[in-house]
């Protein structure tokens, strides 16, 4: 089994470099990344924009076009092999993860991967991609069609039981990364919020309100535990959030007793 | 001043509200419940909203375009429940010194209205099924992205 790190596609071009982040042990994302593949794998790479002629990278061999085309190289360079996928932003992963994912792999089956703990999909940058996956990987980027998880769902893939909530959570958004913090930090605390839904989440969650207890500490947090708890059809990205009946940020610090209304994209005249 | 109201809109009380001897122009805005979208044949709407939040943000809106244009009064009436095919939905109505703010008033509002304030519509099509309409860029993505 080969390990392959994914350090981030255009958000570290573009200057925001997650890989570099340093969230636990001392270690940048892309080393901590690599130690943790490193006890699972027998060799491990690092997937890169261009070659750089360093060794263990693999070079975007399909231009910029993100983690297919990151998994796409790997399995060009060594089309026998399984590949272990890994995204580097995946800072409450542990070991243990990696661990199931290698005692359960079925090597008859095109991958093995989780399954997400919010809509129940595949989780594709944290799974092992098969060398029998190669031709759909292949065939979807010849349509330009570029969504790893997409490829996984065509694919005959073996699918294990999510692994919860924050092991798979990234770290996407400044919201993602509070919340994570206060989970690496143990500084969540539990606390009393009421939820109210209307229209489209009314009716997804059969309910006006509800009062719940949550050790999140964002609204971002609480609506992947709402969207998990339902199985939510619907993404935070184009929502907006209502804190005690005024737009507020994802990354408002949430307290005990506040109201929250979560707003999928309006649609009123 | 922005209302939500589950009655019928009358247009002309709003025209009546904004009238002002100093008004030299009026310019008007309704929306209507149409019978068809993207290419399905929709019988009614139902609109819902957050109703703290949408009065307070089309409130906002209101005061915010006012300070930006030259207008004496801009009303807005927003309808929610279950409408009809020819229903208004919503209803803006400006009056200003000169036709100018009063038009690019109105369509500064009722662009703004769209795009924040919490309110959502389901379309009920012909064919006995329903949906919450998804605003374009979204149903867009999800074309693209199938889960």
């Amino acid at each position: 089994m080969k390990g392959l790190l994914l350090i981030g596609g255009k958000s570290s071009r573009m200057g925001s470099d997650k890989s570099e982040l340093i969230l636990r042990d001392g270690l940048t994302q892309k080393q901590r990344g690599v130690a943790l593949l490193n006890c699972v794998c027998d060799e491990v790479f690092i997937s890169t924009c261009e070659d750089a002629g360093e060794p263990n990278t693999i070079a975007d061999a399909f231009g910029p076009i993100g983690p297919l085309g990151a998994i796409a190289s790997a399995q060009k360079a060594d089309p026998d092999s399984a590949w272990l996928i890994l995204a580097c932003d995946l800072p409450l992963l542990e070991k243990e993860q990696l661990e199931i994912l290698i005692e359960n792999r079925s090597s008859s089956h095109d991958a093995t991967y989780f399954s997400s703990a919010s809509d129940g999909l595949p989780e594709p940058l944290c799974a092992i991609w098969e060398a029998t996956s190669a031709k759909a990987v292949q065939s979807a980027i010849a349509k330009s069609k570029q969504c790893p998880r997409s490829v996984l769902i065509q694919l005959n893939g073996h699918a294990l039981p999510s692994p919860g909530l924050w092991p798979l959570a990234n770290t996407n958004t400044e919201a993602d990364l509070i919340e994570i913090r206060a989970r690496l930090d143990q500084s969540t605390t539990a606390k009393n919020i009421t939820v109210s839904y209307f229209a489209q989440l009314r009716e997804l969650t059969g309910t006006n309100s509800e009062s719940l207890q949550t050790d999140t500490v964002t609204p971002a947090g609480l609506f992947e535990e709402i969207r998990a708890k339902y199985q939510l059809p619907l993404k935070r990205k184009g929502m907006m959030v209502a804190v005690n009946g005024d737009f507020t940020d994802w990354s408002h610090p949430l307290s005990e007793d506040e109201e929250v209304v979560f707003i999928p994209p309006v649609a009123g005249g | 001043m922005f209302q939500l109201t589950d009655q019928p809109i009358d247009p002309r009380a709003l025209c009546d509200a904004v009238r002002d001897p100093a008004a030299g122009g009026f310019a008007s805005f309704e929306g209507w419940v149409r019978n068809h979208h993207q290419g399905r044949d929709v019988t009614s709407l139902e609109y819902e909203a957050f109703p703290a939040l949408a009065q307070k943000e089309g409130n906002r809106i209101l005061e915010e375009i006012c300070a930006q244009h030259d207008i004496i009064a801009a009303h807005c009436v927003h309808r929610t429940g279950h409408l009809q095919i020819g229903e208004i939905a919503i209803c803006i109505a400006v009056s200003a010194a000169h036709r100018d703010a009063a038009f690019s008033a109105c369509r500064s509002i009722i662009d703004s209205i769209k795009s924040t304030v919490p309110i959502w519509k389901k379309e009920h099509y012909t064919d006995g099924t329903a949906e919450w309409v998804k605003c374009h860029a979204c149903s867009d993505h999800a074309l693209h992205h199938n889960h």
